[in-house]
């Protein structure tokens, strides 16, 4: 049996290691897949785009490409806080329904960029049913500290960024309070 | 069962694609006969079907191609014109095909194929033959006789013996001593010159480009037209470096220009299309129907084209159906016998106007009204004016729900219609004048990828709104504003009324006391084709040409937001939709009219 349960650890786990963007917020570091990191930016002024929830910040000029902007400490429902000189936006390329698109989010700051090898993966733990987890790929333990990895892919994707059509659809305003 | 079956089935099927590239090639040609390419498209299919048609000995499939065939190789090799009669007649051709194709295909499973020429299909080969024989420039014979150098009599004598003989004309004559080599010469000079006028102007020469380098070609002038803006806009002391950029914004606006114009193709072959839909309809439905065209050369942006053709189908097809009466209607009425449908483009104030019109019985105002009044549209106790209540035949649901087609006749889809124009960014009205006809006018913006746009300041951001949608702007005396319990405000605009919308609100802005709006902001009059409405904004910016940028996939569905276009300090600025807006607004009156859903940002 102990094997079995190993068996099932190591294949959660494989294909996982390589190198992590880390960054933090609100004091936690977290681990972005280096792949899916397209660039890093300097905080610039965002145009609010309205009919979003409140995670959307709204939409920059990258280039001459327009792309939205979350704020990931409003996303994971933490604390919001004004815009540091260490605030960065990570512009990270994901795929959509139609190709892949890009997307900045805003974290506290960019810490640096880790080799994760097998054996500093753990499997995301069981928080029981009522915790979610699908945002988390897994978490790596290295010597001082526990880094969350992100499905990043999961985390800008899993809800329509867009408020109209649960407003017009179900005409209540329990959508609307989403944080 | 025969032992081709499998393939003579499969020539059926191959025959049919051929037939239907084959519509559309000729309707291509009808505008342009004389384009080789154009005839070849015509050519190989039909040149196929006979091949194989000839390896089954399918006869009158055979016959019918050889003859079409033969036609297409004199009108490309030897320049024969293919007049409008030759292609009238192919179309035939085409639909006997089909037909016979048909027959084919039944017959496989009884086994045995027979074609026989009917007496139909050899009239029709005859006629064809004859059609090609006569050219339509003028014959040498009858040009002589008009210079008078030869009499009628002459001519027929000679034409007798050139069948004969098998001589030129001009031959025959100069022989029998009828005419001087001079008088002939100058006959042939002025058949040429005739013939030189009927060809129009050979099209530029061009080569194939895919529309995705194109679009990126677009996108990467529209990012330098960005980047000069940005240039320009910042101070600039130095007199000499000013002057460079003036040259630059110029050469930036011309080349724009030219890759703008690079999408634009004319809008002949749609009206072509249409021109055939219209003759297959008026045959069915039995009415005798002229269709006038003008214009056909109007350039429009190719995409805006390519999604024009589902709305004109809609209205052709109820100008056909609804609008023109039946032989006996038009009689009652007054009118000629063949109803008249106008199809036409223009230019119009930096839009492009597309115009389908009828003279027929024109819309049924009173029924309108009524089935208005029953919906909820319009109500008992107000004036409309008439143009309002035309329009109301767009609103969607207006025609399908209800059926108003069975009662009124007209306002099949008419919804649709709206909805593709506005997806272009255009405008499309009507009006109607009862027993004399009706008028559609689409009003559409020379290319899908810049906008005229007026930059307001609404609380903290700057938006655009096109400068097609907006009528006025003025600033509001506080006698204009009237407050309607529970449904917002409204503006008395001269002799009308309209709803206020405070975009600040609506946009999810800080809220700002509306009374402060009112003493200090400014009313952008909107109009969406259908519904007017003030905006209320803080400030107007100025007018700007902006490069319309899609915000991407993850705001689909935003309403009132077509857009973004990066402005001249290099943020982004939204460009409001006002059709949209004004969606979102009643959907957000609906749903709670005191309290602001949308985030009010930190």
């Amino acid at each position: 049996m102990p094997e079995a349960i190993l068996e099932k650890n190591l294949e959660s786990i494989s294909g996982k290691e390589g190198k992590y963007l880390t960054f933090s917020l609100v004091g936690q570091e977290y681990g972005l897949e280096i792949v899916k990191v397209k660039e890093i930016i300097g905080v610039m002024e965002v145009t609010p785009v309205p009919q979003t929830p409140k995670y959307v910040e709204g939409v920059i000029n990258l280039r001459g490409k327009i792309i939205p902007v979350i704020n990931l400490r409003v996303k994971f429902g933490l604390e919001f806080q004004e815009y540091t000189e260490r605030t960065c936006i990570i512009v990270v390329e994901i795929m959509g329904n139609s190709g892949s698109i890009f997307m900045g989010i805003v974290v506290d700051s960019v810490s640096e960029v880790l080799n994760i090898g097998l054996e500093e993966l753990e499997e995301t733990p069981n928080f029981g049913i009522k915790v979610d987890t699908e945002y988390i790929m897994g978490m790596a333990k290295t010597k001082d500290r526990v880094i969350i990895l992100l499905a990043i892919d999961q985390v800008l994707n899993s809800e329509a960024m867009v408020l109209i059509e649960s407003m017009s659809l179900k005409e209540g305003g329990k959508e609307d309070g989403e944080e | 069962m025969l032992e081709d079956a499998e393939l003579i089935l499969e020539f059926c099927d191959e025959a049919k694609e051929h037939l239907d590239s084959m519509d559309m090639a000729l309707l291509a040609l009808e505008g342009s006969p004389e384009d080789k390419e154009t005839i070849n498209a015509v050519f190989r299919p039909i040149h196929t079907i006979k091949g194989v048609a000839g390896f089954f000995n399918l006869n009158a499939i055979g016959q019918l191609t050889h003859v079409a065939e033969d036609i297409l190789v004199k009108a490309r090799d030897q320049g024969v014109r293919l007049r409008s009669v030759i292609i009238d007649i192919l179309f035939e051709v085409i639909d006997v095909l089909r037909k016979l194709i048909e027959d084919v295909r039944a017959q496989v499973p009884e086994g045995n194929l027979c074609q026989e020429v009917t007496p139909e299909i050899e009239q029709l080969i005859n006629r064809l033959k004859l059609a090609s024989m006569d050219d339509e420039t003028k014959k040498l014979g009858e040009i002589m006789v008009e210079q008078g150098s030869v009499t009628e009599e002459d001519i027929e004598e000679a034409l007798e013996k050139q069948e004969k003989e098998k001589q030129k004309i001009g031959e025959v004559l100069i022989k029998s001593g009828k005419v001087s080599t001079k008088d002939v010469a100058k006959a042939i000079r002025e058949q040429k010159t005739q013939s030189k006028d009927t060809r129009k102007l050979k099209p530029d020469e061009g080569i194939r480009v895919s529309v995705e380098k194109l679009d990126k070609l677009v996108d990467m002038v529209g990012e330098l037209v960005i980047a000069q803006l940005q240039v320009a806009s910042s101070d600039i002391e130095d007199s000499k470096l000013g002057k460079n950029i003036t040259q630059l914004s110029k050469i930036t606006r011309e080349l724009q220009n030219l890759t703008m114009a690079m999408h634009m193709l004319p809008i002949r072959p749609l009206f072509q299309r249409m021109e055939r839909l219209v003759r297959d309809l008026s045959r069915k439905s039995n009415k005798v129907v002229k269709v006038t065209v003008k214009g056909e050369e109007t350039e429009l942006d190719k995409r805006v084209i390519d999604s024009l053709g589902d709305p004109l189908v809609h209205m052709l097809r109820n100008a056909v159906d609804h609008g023109l009466e039946d032989a006996q209607g038009r009689q009652n009425a007054g009118k000629a016998e063949a109803g008249n449908i106008y199809l036409e483009a223009r230019h119009e104030a930096g839009n492009i106007v597309i115009e389908v019109s009828d003279d027929g019985k024109g819309l049924p105002i009173k029924k309108i009204c009524e089935k208005a009044l029953q919906r909820g549209l319009i109500t008992n106790d107000k004036e409309y004016p008439r143009e309002e209540i035309i329009n109301l035949i767009f609103h969607p649901g207006f025609s399908t729900a209800e059926k108003i087609t069975d009662i009124s006749g007209r306002g099949v889809g008419m919804d649709v219609v709206k909805k593709k124009i506005d997806s272009l960014r255009g405008v499309v009205t009507v009006d109607s004048t009862e027993g004399e006809g009706t008028r559609f006018n689409i009003r559409l913006p020379l290319t899908m990828a810049i906008i005229d746009g007026m930059l307001v300041q609404i609380g903290q951001e700057r938006y655009i709104i096109p400068t097609h949608s907006i009528e006025e702007s003025l600033k509001p005396v506080k006698e204009q504003i009237i407050t309607c319990h529970n449904r917002g405000k409204v503006m008395r605009l001269r002799d009308s009324i309209i709803p206020l919308i405070y975009l600040n609100h609506l946009l999810g802005g800080s809220p700002l006391e509306e009374e402060k709006i009112e003493s200090e902001g400014l009313v952008i009059v909107v109009r969406d084709g259908v519904n007017r409405a003030g905006f209320f904004v803080d400030n107007l910016i100025g007018q700007q040409q902006v490069v319309i940028k899609s915000l991407g996939e993850a705001f689909k569905g935003l309403m009132g937001i077509s857009g973004g276009a990066i402005l001249a300090d290099g943020r982004v600025g939204l460009i409001l939709d006002a059709h949209g807006l004004f969606e979102y607004y009643s959907l957000y009156y609906k749903k709670d009219n005191s309290q602001c859903i949308l985030k009010s940002k930190k």
